[in-house]
């Protein structure tokens, strides 16, 4: 089969592109393992984006397949693809540290069932990608969160890749990995999609089994593809969805993609007011992708969200639940080996918060579920600049970065109270040569109509074909 | 209200109670019904760090109190926030028990 040296260029290329090289016999999984291979060796610990190069056991994933797709045995769009998964997903026998200093040695003797599904699909697992530490429930304020140091977006290494996914965002964009598997608990896919300029999905909260992923918020947490496309976040979504028995949240919904055409025009709201308190770059930006969506969606400008305590639900629920969560290590003390000084002492808050109040919060949850829900049923889609700024500098706290930018509705706090899907892809450049991203927001289980809109937004733009330049 | 300018309300609100702030007969913009809820609120905060001291104070240094305090002060803050929307006996929480 296949050349045996593979060009950069190759490494960029989508999931789909690779895949179908790879079936033609055109490109050799082994030496595409072995490529990536090299490239997360030479840019992956500069990036900040690895923890762990599973080097030995990708190559003989990429033996086993290359082995199967010689003997005609092809297992899907996935096999012999090669990718990271966030470091606090389970793998047999190789660390899972959950970028964290105390669990810096730990090893599970099972895998998740994500990296099962994966493996199952015939894709290769090259690495164990760097994340914040306990994907910062404990309110970290600056990008040196982990102990392998701050992630960097590949667009300008002295700003933050975003987090939690760190490495996730890092390493797909710059082309160290195929795709990647990170987690959202309250914008841990979209922050670091958008600040690396990579197609992030978070998916509908119970798509994606969690077993065998670090519980940061058992209501909250969810797993979802970062790609180079959006169409590739279709494509490994559809080898990790589905109901799990060892996840009792997670839902026997069918994921079919690519959804079925539409016969009309895409329905986009504009969430009124996500724009503003934007770095004009970001609302620029914005402002093109609204024009590039005209062509083919019908917009509503100025759709009102609905008045609710977003921020006060999601930070009583990641608290309570990620204080009880990580209780052995708050009563241990080993909370103060963690790097960033605000995570050595800010899950203990969580610790005092009163049953009641929990509840209230998950009652009153429960409400903005169905608010949402009703303001969604109108709309394929609702857009919003993903962030309202490029990417936070590594020597400033997040506070400190743009203190003249945010604000605006609480879009990303909210989707995921409710469990609600969305899709970050990039939608150009803004200082510093940073990119920007625009999201877009559905309702629950509508995954397969945001990544059809994001798809034809990715048809008609190529921000997502853009590649950094690595020293 | 934004959630930017109630992140910036919390959080002025927070420091005060956690610096152990008391308005009394100040000329505030506070009424005499902001009071008892004033107290009340110092009182639940001196107890939860008292309870954070007997638990964790091993653990934490002066400084590091000092920051916990400050963000349970602000979590006593959404806690009356999320109290504000109405509730009835039948809203349950967004979770259900199941039996195998």
């Amino acid at each position: 089969m296949a050349q045996d040296r593979i060009d950069d260029g190759v490494l960029f290329a989508t999931v789909r592109e690779l895949g179908e090289r790879i079936r033609a016999r055109q490109l050799s999984p082994v030496a595409l393992t072995e490529a990536y291979l090299d490239r997360l060796e030479k840019y992956g610990r500069k990036l900040g984006a690895v923890v762990t190069v599973t080097r030995d056991l990708a190559l003989t994933e990429a033996r086993a397949a290359d082995k199967e797709i010689r003997a005609g045995k092809f297992r899907g769009p996935l096999h012999g693809i090669p990718y990271g998964a966030k470091d606090l997903l389970a793998t047999r026998g190789i660390p899972t540290t959950w970028g964290a200093e105390p669990y810096r040695k730990q090893v599970f003797d099972y895998d998740a069932t994500v990296i099962r599904k994966l493996r199952e699909a015939g894709a290769i697992l090259v690495a164990k990608l760097a994340m914040v530490e306990l994907a910062g429930g404990f309110g970290y304020n600056q990008a040196d969160a982990s102990f392998t140091g701050p992630g960097r977006t590949p667009w300008n290494t002295r700003f933050w890749s975003g987090g939690s996914s760190t490495g996730p965002g890092a390493a797909t964009a710059a082309g160290l990995v195929a795709f990647a598997i990170g987690s959202e608990t309250s914008g841990s896919i979209i922050t670091p999609a958008a600040y690396c300029g990579v197609s992030g999905l978070r998916p509908t909260y119970g798509r994606v089994s969690r077993h065998g992923a670090m519980a940061l918020s058992w209501t909250l947490d969810k797993l979802g593809p970062m790609c180079r496309s959006a169409e590739d976040c279709g494509l490994v979504l559809s080898a990790i969805a589905g109901r799990d028995p060892q996840d009792a949240s997670s839902a026997p919904r069918p994921f079919v993609f690519p959804a079925q055409p539409l016969q009309r025009r895409f329905r986009i709201g504009v969430i009124k007011d996500s724009a503003q308190g934007a770095q004009p770059a970001v609302r620029k930006n914005f402002e093109l992708s609204l024009q590039a969506l005209e062509k083919f969606c019908t917009i509503t400008a100025d759709v009102s969200f609905p008045d609710l305590p977003y921020g006060p639900v999601v930070s009583t629920v990641i608290n309570a639940e990620g204080a009880s969560a990580f209780r052995e290590l708050l009563n241990s003390g080993r909370a103060s080996q963690l790097r960033a000084a605000n995570d050595r002492w800010g899950g203990y808050p969580g610790a005092m918060i009163l049953a009641v109040d929990y509840l209230q919060a998950m009652r009153v949850r429960a409400k903005i579920k169905k608010a949402l829900d009703d303001l969604y049923a109108r709309f394929d889609a609702l857009v919003a600049p993903s962030r309202s700024t490029v990417a936070y500098p590594l020597d400033e706290t997040f506070e400190k970065a743009y203190p003249n930018s945010g604000g605006g509705p609480a879009v990303i706090p909210a989707g995921n109270i409710a469990g609600q899907p969305a899709i970050s892809i990039p939608n150009g450049f803004g200082p510093h040569n940073l990119p920007t991203g625009i999201q877009f927001t559905g309702r629950v289980w509508s995954e397969p109509r945001l990544l059809a809109i994001a798809h034809a937004y990715q048809q008609a733009t190529d921000w997502h074909r853009r590649r950094p330049k690595l020293a | 209200m934004s959630e930017r300018r109630n992140r910036r309300q919390f959080g002025k609100e927070a420091v005060a109670l956690a610096a152990g702030a008391v308005v009394a007969g100040t000329g505030s913009a506070l009424g005499q019904d902001e009071q008892p809820k004033r107290d009340a609120r110092t009182i639940a905060l001196q107890a939860l760090m008292d309870m954070v001291r007997a638990r964790y104070g091993a653990h934490l240094s002066d400084e590091q109190l000092k920051r916990v305090r400050q963000k349970i002060a602000s979590g006593l803050f959404m806690a009356e926030a999320l109290k504000k929307t109405r509730l009835e006996n039948g809203d349950e929480p967004d979770f259900v028990f199941q039996t195998d």
